[in-house]
C-alpha cells in the first residue's frame, strides 16, 4: 500500500477514525505522518473533521450547484474560497450562503439549530450584520470625501450586492 | 471552546488589523480578570522554533498554528491546564486539559474561562446556530470535547473493528492508530464529540461520558477475558517489551509507544509490579523529539534522538541496559 500523502514510499501506519455516518482508513508512511506532526496518537482532530467536511462539501459540489450568492455580502470572500478551504470569513457568512450553510450543517450535525442555554440570554451587544445599507452608504460617502477610493470601490460593490439581493427578494 | 469575536473577520479571512485588533482586546480582557493572573501571553512569532514545537508536543497548539505565525498568539497559565489559542481558525479557542475521568470539571473551568472573557467581549452569536465559528464544523455550542483512553485488551482481542462501527452512529467519533496485525501499534484512542449543533453542553458530555464509561467497561473486560484464557500470550507481549527496552540501543516514536502500551498492559493486569501511570504518562511526554532536543545544547540529528530515547526510556523506567 502507498502512503496517500507522498504517494511514494510505503504507507506503514494506518489510522482509522469513524465518525456520524463516516468511517475511514488513512494510510500513511512514517514520515508524511511525522511531517503532519500527527505521529502521536494524542495529536489534534481538526485536520479529521475537516476532511469529513471536505467529503461533505465535495459530494455538493459535484450536485448542479444552486447556491446564488457568490460572496459574503459582509466581508465580501466568495463562496468558491469556502468550498477549497473548508472555513468561512465572518459570521455573515452563514447568512449570505443560507441556502448551503443549512445543507451543511444538516448533513454534519444532523440539525441546523442551535438549542439556547439560559446563560446566553447574555446575548452579544450587537447582533451580526448589522451594518445596513445607511452606514455602508455614508461610510462611502466618507471614503470618497477623503480620497479613500479603494476602500470606496469596496463599498461601492457591496452596497451593489445588497440591492441585488432585495431585488432577488422582491422577485 | 471556540469563540469569535462580534464584528471581526474571521483569522483566515482577515487583514492584519484586525488581527491585532483581537489580540489588543483579549489582552484588555486578560488585564480585565483576576483569573487570569497566572497566565502569560506570548507572541508566537517573537517564539523560538524550539519553543513553537514544543508547544506542539505538550499539545497546546495544533502543527497547523505554526504555518503561519503572524499576527498570533497564546496565553498559557502557568500550570500549562488551562489556555487560550489567539486567531488560529478561531478568533478565540479556550482549552483545558486535566489528567483522569473528570469531563465534568473540565467542562465547569472552561466555562469559567470563556464566561470570564465574555463578559468583556462580544462574541459572535446567532439564536439559530449559536457561536458562529471559521468553520460550520465546530459551530452551535462551539465545544469540543476529547477523552484518550488506551485500550490494549480490546486491540489484542481484536474488538476495535466491532467497537468502531458501533460508534459510527452516535455523533461520537473515534480515531486512533489502529495495527490490527501490525507488530508494533499504539492503542492509545481519542474519543470526542463530532456534533456540537443541536445539543447543550451537558447533553454532549454526557452523551460522551456514557460512551466513554461503555468502552472502558469492555476494555476491563477484555483484559480480564485475556488474562484468563491467554495469560502465556499477554506475558510474551509484556516481557518481550522489557526485552527490548532493555537492549535497544535506538527507539523511534511508534516503537516507544507500542512498548509503553504493553508496560502499562502489564502493569495494570498484574502481570509486572505496578508502575505509577503518572510516570508512564511524563515519559509521553518528555520522549518526544523536541524534548529531548531541548535538553541538549547542540542539535541532534533523528538517529541521535532516537538513541538518546532509547537511553532517556531505561532510566526512567530505572531497567538496566543489557551488554552495556
Amino acid at each position: 500500500m502507498i502512503c496517500e500523502n507522498c504517494k511514494t514510499r510505503d504507507a506503514n501506519i494506518h489510522i482509522t477514525q469513524a465518525g456520524l455516518g463516516y468511517k475511514k482508513e488513512i494510510n500513511l508512511c512514517t514520515e508524511c505522518l511525522t511531517k503532519k506532526g500527527l505521529y502521536s496518537p494524542l495529536a489534534y482532530l481538526s485536520e479529521y473533521l475537516g476532511d469529513i467536511l471536505k467529503e461533505l462539501i465535495t459530494q455538493d459540489k459535484s450536485r448542479a450547484t444552486d447556491y446564488f450568492m457568490t460572496a459574503c455580502t459582509e466581508c465580501g470572500m466568495p463562496f468558491d474560497r469556502f468550498l477549497d478551504k473548508g472555513l468561512l470569513g465572518c459570521a455573515r457568512c452563514y447568512d449570505s450562503f443560507s441556502l448551503e450553510m443549512k445543507k451543511i450543517l444538516n448533513r454534519f450535525h444532523g440539525t441546523a439549530q442551535h438549542v439556547t442555554l439560559s446563560r446566553e440570554r447574555r446575548k452579544p451587544v450587537s447582533p451580526i450584520g448589522t451594518k445596513t445599507l445607511e452606514l455602508l452608504k455614508a461610510e462611502l460617502k466618507t471614503a470618497v470625501e477623503s480620497e479613500n477610493f479603494e476602500r470606496a470601490a469596496e463599498l461601492r460593490d457591496k452596497i451593489k450586492k445588497i440591492n441585488r439581493i432585495e431585488e432577488n427578494k422582491e422577485n | 471552546m471556540a469563540r469569535n469575536i462580534d464584528s471581526i473577520p474571521f483569522p483566515n479571512w482577515a487583514k492584519d488589523n484586525s488581527l491585532k485588533k483581537v489580540i489588543k482586546l483579549t489582552r484588555e480582557a486578560k488585564a480585565q480578570s483576576s483569573l487570569f493572573d497566572d497566565f502569560d501571553y506570548y507572541s508566537v512569532s517573537k517564539l523560538s522554533n524550539m519553543n513553537r514545537s514544543i508547544l506542539v508536543e505538550r499539545h497546546l497548539i495544533n502543527p497547523a498554528f505554526l504555518e503561519n505565525v503572524k499576527g498570533r498568539g497564546i496565553l498559557i497559565e502557568r500550570s500549562e491546564e488551562s489556555s487560550v489559542i489567539v486567531n488560529e481558525e478561531d478568533h478565540l479557542r479556550f482549552q483545558t486539559i486535566k489528567g483522569g475521568f473528570s469531563l465534568k470539571a473540565t467542562l465547569k473551568r472552561i466555562k469559567t474561562i470563556e464566561n470570564s472573557v465574555g463578559s468583556y467581549l462580544p462574541f459572535s452569536f446567532s439564536s439559530r446556530y449559536g457561536y458562529l465559528t471559521s468553520c460550520p464544523t465546530n459551530v452551535g455550542t462551539g465545544i469540543r470535547i476529547s477523552l484518550f483512553c488506551h485500550l490494549p485488551g480490546l486491540a489484542l482481542s481484536n474488538m476495535l473493528g466491532g467497537l468502531f462501527n458501533d460508534i459510527m452512529p452516535t455523533g461520537i467519533i473515534i480515531r486512533g492508530f489502529f495495527g490490527e496485525g501490525s507488530e508494533f501499534s499504539s492503542t492509545i484512542f481519542q474519543v470526542s464529540n463530532q456534533v456540537t449543533l443541536g445539543f447543550t453542553e451537558e447533553e454532549i458530555l454526557n452523551r460522551l461520558s456514557i460512551i466513554a464509561k461503555k468502552i472502558i467497561e469492555m476494555e476491563r473486560n477484555a483484559q480480564i477475558d485475556l488474562k484468563k484464557r491467554k495469560r502465556d500470550v499477554l506475558e510474551d507481549k509484556v516481557f518481550r517489551a522489557i526485552g527490548i527496552i532493555k537492549g535497544a540501543r535506538f527507539l523511534t516514536m511508534f516503537e516507544f509507544y507500542s512498548l509503553l502500551s504493553a508496560l502499562k498492559l502489564g502493569s495494570s493486569i498484574g502481570i509486572i509490579p505496578k508502575i505509577e501511570n503518572s510516570i508512564l504518562n511524563i515519559m509521553i511526554v518528555t520522549c518526544q523529539p523536541m524534548h529531548i532536543q531541548r535538553t541538549n545544547n547542540k542539535p541532534l540529528k533523528k538517529v541521535e534522538i532516537e538513541k538518546k530515547r532509547a537511553h532517556l526510556v531505561r532510566e526512567m523506567l530505572g531497567l538496566d541496559c543489557i551488554f552495556e
